[in-house]
């Protein structure tokens, strides 16, 4: 299993519209991750890089093309089949958090509960993106990076195989987005879990194990990091 | 977790989910209160019925000997026959006071017993009298006095032994003349038949009848009365059942009536209450796109998110059903009882909810639920993808008035509100049903008054012109009578009781027949007068419906206490609001062989205070006593009248509060923007109102149509007997078109105080 592809798409695409407004927002894309590995997608914007992570999510469905993540062809699941696979298998941050307005950062973490069984401690996980001190406050009464740390932490809890993060730093300046990103390094580094991060930042490109850049709805180029470097020693 | 979602979420909208909490509230609340107000008659007089073994038929006719009786009492399906004579005689009270009281001399009694109240229980070998309780009551007459009467000239005195009540006079007029009773200024009583003051001479004419429950071949009412007929063999009598019994007959057609209102009334507010479901429902779930995206992302299965959703609508309908069904009847039935236990005599009154109470708070609950899924299915059907972005916009095409000429021609503030009109269909829908449902309400509370006015002008002025009516004794000789006639100048009368025959349907009504004069007149179903023609009969217009005739066809009819059944043309038909039945002229009476015989005089002279003290007169009616005891009378309508009112009020501002605050959220940006814009918030407050005034005049349109349809309705549940106009006055119209401007501007000021509190920065700061 260890040295099987942990996530592969085969000639995956996906078709929006019909006639002649027709187009297609991913093509033909063909590539593998391993698990425990750091991914990053880059590509400028409408390059297709929400769409292709919406489908390793198991958020949306290809036209057509084969996806195996975490061992099951997901690319043939029906609704429900896929709603349990996000259940089991995935968390994802996204780039304005989605937070629940109504229930408290410790309550946002706590409703994984609700659809999985063996979660984190709902203040250990508050407390290892470093929130303990804001646990009972609502989103909006936080900041936007306290509040994608709650987003994190919400990830963190429901311990996913896969971590997917859509422009996890985009809504955030330059400094409240380094300690973001150092804490999904660190998930990566010290969890072992397979992450996969969308950005169209190609500053991003030296912290992953491998970087996929996206264009126009195609794989451009899949590269693999030999040595990829801390959060912090990136420059922005 | 999602539970405190779902309260919080509660809380936010707490206006929108009030409004639904008090529609389903108020559906339920007047739903069950008036079920247990209605359903508690039927257990009342159940219990009544059952505690004194009412009998179930009663055979009228001017005597039955005894052979007849033991006939009957033969036939198996019959359980046991009680020979009465039921008269007309005086009663002494106070002062020279001479009352009408009825007395029923029993030869036996093995049902329909009276309910005993005070002394000892009633025997049918026993000597002394067994009063009524509020006849008693008036005069402060107790067990153990003694009570002067008079029959036929004959006066004797009898101890009072008991004071009692009796089902069959759950409800009595002595004269037919009067809408509501006066109970006290007459009575009965039931004594035993010896007690009769002349021995040689009791008569008796009428057959009590209790049917055996357990015999083998039961028969059909109707196969069972005509058995009975058979039996007598003889055509001057009529067998009555229970529904024949005008008290009987009038409690459970109140129950109906109350029962139908209910539904009725209850309807307008849950389908209130659906409206508000949808429009909240609708707008939470657009509003909450993401988070359902988001929690589909998480992982959340569909099931799971549309249940969370559904459960709004299903906790808040379930809160308000059961609130409302709890509170209802431990409060609606109380507003009735005062009005409802003055007109009728019951030993108590019971309170109980029917079965129907339970199945209304499972089909609101069930409704709302099913509402609230259909409101928010759209948003729950789509990918997480897809549902994770804002909604593109709707695809709003420019409607036909958008792209004529007018629409350039009108001013910014009238086209920005018909587009936010079209936009929000739903919406907008629900605030012209709500202050629809208000105006009409005002339509029918006031209208109800003009109703019962219009009757009395329409009665007391239009078809009886007299001022006074003469009754005569049935012993009076007709010589007499002419004589008065043609001393106050008036015109002779007789009025009777009848039957009606068609088929296997038999249907009671009245008689009348009338010698020329000015006192009594018809009109025609357009209000027309017409003159009753001396050759066959004229049929009232509602009795006509009952029987499907119509002029030319005949009838066949049977006065009650004659042998023959008459078939008669049909040569006129006339509208009158009580008594249905027919009338005929004079001449075609005594055409038929029948002797005119006059039971009163209509006449405009004043009459005499002593004549009414003669021995050939029975009493004397002033028309003008009669119309304001008729108004003093009229408290149940009042009250009924004051419950429409609050309801409309309390509609038209749940509504349009509901409406205004719904509005107001999902324009917030939009209002923002025009304050950037540098509108002032008078402005912006006066393009707000605009809206509602628009939104105001077409409720209003509907709800003054839908008014005068709904009190149709109201009017058409009464009794057989009665056919009301259904009028509304020009000024009912006018009070309820001001009434509902009042509460939509009232509301409208409450709402545009809002403007104010629009935070530009806050508002335009960002989605999500
Ligand atoms: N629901 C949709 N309907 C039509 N086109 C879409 C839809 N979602 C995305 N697209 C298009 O697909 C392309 C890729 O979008 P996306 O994957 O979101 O780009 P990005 O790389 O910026 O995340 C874009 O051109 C976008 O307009
Ligand atoms: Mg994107």
């Amino acid at each position: 299993m260890e040295q099987k592809a942990f996530i592969q798409f085969e000639n995956v695409s996906k078709e929006y519209g019909t006639g002649d407004r027709h187009f297609y927002a991913l093509k033909d894309a063909s590539f593998s991750i391993k698990q425990g590995e750091m991914v990053v997608i880059l590509g400028p914007s409408g390059a297709g890089k929400s769409t292709l992570l919406n489908l390793l999510g198991g958020m949306d469905t290809a036209s057509s093309g084969t996806i195996l993540s975490c061992g099951e062809d997901i690319s043939s699941y029906n609704d429900a089949k896929l709603t349990d696979y996000r259940a089991r298998n995935v968390a994802v941050v996204f780039q304005f958090y989605n937070l629940i307005p109504t229930l408290t950062a410790y309550e946002n973490v706590a409703l994984m509960k609700d659809i999985v069984n063996d979660t984190l401690d709902p203040a250990e996980a508050l407390k290892a993106v470093g929130l303990e001190e804001h646990m009972h406050q609502f989103p909006a009464q936080m900041s936007g990076g306290e509040q994608q740390r709650t987003s994190i932490a919400r990830a963190i809890a429901k311990n996913p195989k896969l971590l997917l993060c859509d422009e996890p730093t985009g809504a955030l300046d330059t400094n409240t987005g380094r300690d973001v990103l150092e804490l999904l390094v660190r998930m990566s580094r010290e969890e072992k879990k397979t992450v996969v991060m969308v950005t169209h930042n190609s500053f991003f490109a030296d912290i992953a194990d491998k970087v996929i850049r996206v264009k126009n709805g195609r794989i451009e180029s899949v590269i693999v990091n030999e040595h990829p470097k801390s959060a912090s020693e990136v420059s922005w | 977790m999602l539970k405190r979602k779902l309260f919080r979420d509660l809380w936010q909208n707490r206006t929108q989910f009030l409004a639904i909490f008090l529609m389903a509230f108020l559906g339920l609340y007047v739903f069950a209160g008036i079920d247990a107000e209605s359903n508690g008659i039927g257990l009342s007089t159940d219990y009544y019925y059952e505690k004194t073994q009412l009998a179930d038929n009663w055979v009228v006719g001017v005597g039955f000997s005894s052979e007849e009786q033991k006939a009957i009492e033969k036939l198996e399906q019959v359980e046991s026959v009680d020979r009465r004579a039921v008269l007309a005689a005086k009663a002494k009270v106070g002062e020279g006071k001479e009352l009408d009281m009825e007395l029923n001399f029993m030869e036996s009694i093995n049902s329909s017993f009276p309910y005993w109240i005070e002394g000892e229980a009633f025997k049918a070998d026993s000597e002394g009298i067994w009063l009524e309780e509020l006849f008693a009551k008036e005069w402060s007459l107790q067990v153990g006095d003694y009570i002067t009467l008079e029959y036929n000239g004959r006066e004797f005195t009898e101890q009072i032994k008991g004071i009692i009540i009796h089902p069959e006079y759950i409800f009595y007029m002595l004269n037919s003349d009067s809408m509501m009773p006066t109970y006290g200024q007459y009575g009965y009583g039931f004594l035993s038949a010896e007690e009769f003051p002349m021995q040689e001479g009791i008569v008796y004419n009428r057959l009590v009848i209790k049917q055996n429950a357990n015999a083998e071949n039961r028969l059909s009412e109707n196969a069972f009365k005509e058995k009975i007929k058979n039996v007598l063999d003889r055509d001057d009598v009529v067998v009555l059942d229970r529904s024949q019994n005008a008290g009987l007959e009038m409690i459970a057609s109140e129950q109906e009536q109350h029962a139908a209102m209910g539904i009725m009334f209850s309807a307008v507010f849950l389908l209130i209450a659906v409206m508000g479901i949808v429009t909240t429902m609708a707008r939470m779930t657009s509003n909450q796109r993401i988070q359902i995206g988001t929690l589909k992302a998480l992982g959340f299965s569909k099931r799971r998110i549309t249940w969370h959703y559904v459960s709004y609508g299903m906790v808040i309908s379930a809160v308000g059903s059961v609130l409302g069904a709890i509170i209802g009847p431990l409060t609606l039935p109380y507003l009735f009882l005062p009005s409802m236990s003055a007109s009728y005599i019951l030993p108590e009154w019971r309170l109980g909810m029917s079965d129907m109470s339970y199945y209304a708070i499972v089909l609101s609950v069930i409704v709302s639920t099913i509402v609230s899924f259909l409101s928010c299915r759209k948003e729950l059907m789509d990918m997480p993808a897809i549902t994770l972005k804002p909604a593109a916009p709707k695809n709003v095409r420019h409607s036909m008035l958008e792209k004529s000429k007018l629409w350039l021609s009108m001013n910014f503030s009238s086209q920005w509100n018909i587009r936010d009109i079209r936009r929000n269909k739903a919406r907008s829908l629900m605030g012209i049903a709500g202050v629809a449902g208000c105006s009409m309400l005002l339509v029918c509370a006031f209208g109800m008054k003009d109703c019962i006015d219009e009757f009395i002008v329409w009665q007391y002025g239009g078809l009886i012109t007299g001022q006074y009516k003469l009754m005569f004794e049935a012993s009076a000789d007709d010589l007499d009578k002419e004589e008065y006639d043609q001393q106050f100048k008036g015109q002779l009368v007789q009025e009777g009781s009848c039957e009606f025959r068609k088929g296997a349907m038999i249907k009671s009504g009245s008689v009348t027949i009338i010698e020329d004069g000015n006192y009594i007149h018809y009109q025609d179903k357009n209000g027309d007068e017409i003159a009753i023609p001396e050759y066959g009969v004229a049929l009232s217009v509602k009795m006509a419906t009952l029987l499907d005739l119509e002029v030319g066809d005949f009838i066949e009819w049977h006065i009650v206490g004659e042998e023959n059944w008459e078939k008669t043309r049909i040569t006129a038909l006339y509208r009158t609001p009580t008594g249905q039945g027919i009338t005929l002229h004079e001449k075609s009476y005594e055409a038929m062989h029948y002797d005119f015989s006059p039971t009163a005089l209509y006449t405009n002279m004043s009459i005499p205070a002593m004549v009414k003290d003669r021995d050939e007169i029975s009493g004397v009616i002033s028309i003008e006593q009669l119309k304001t005891d008729l108004d003093e009378t009229m408290e149940m309508m009042n009250i009924m009248v004051a419950i429409l009112i609050l309801a409309a009020v309390v509609l038209g501002v749940i509504v349009l509060y509901n409406m205004g605050v719904l509005s107001f959220m999902e324009k917030t940006r939009e209002i923002a923007t025009l304050k950037v814009l540098g509108f002032s918030s008078r402005r912006i407050r006066k393009i707000l109102g605009q809206q509602n005034a628009w939104i105001t005049a077409l409720g209003i349109v509907a709800g003054l149509v839908l008014g005068y349809w709904f009190l149709d309705l109201i009017m058409q549940t009464m009794s057989e007997d009665y056919d009301m106009p259904t009028v509304v006055y020009m000024m009912t119209y006018v009070y309820s078109v001001i009434g509902t401007w009042i509460v939509s501007t009232g509301v409208n000021r409450m709402l545009s105080g809002k403007v104010k509190t629009i935070c530009m920065v806050d508002a335009l700061k960002g989605v999500e």
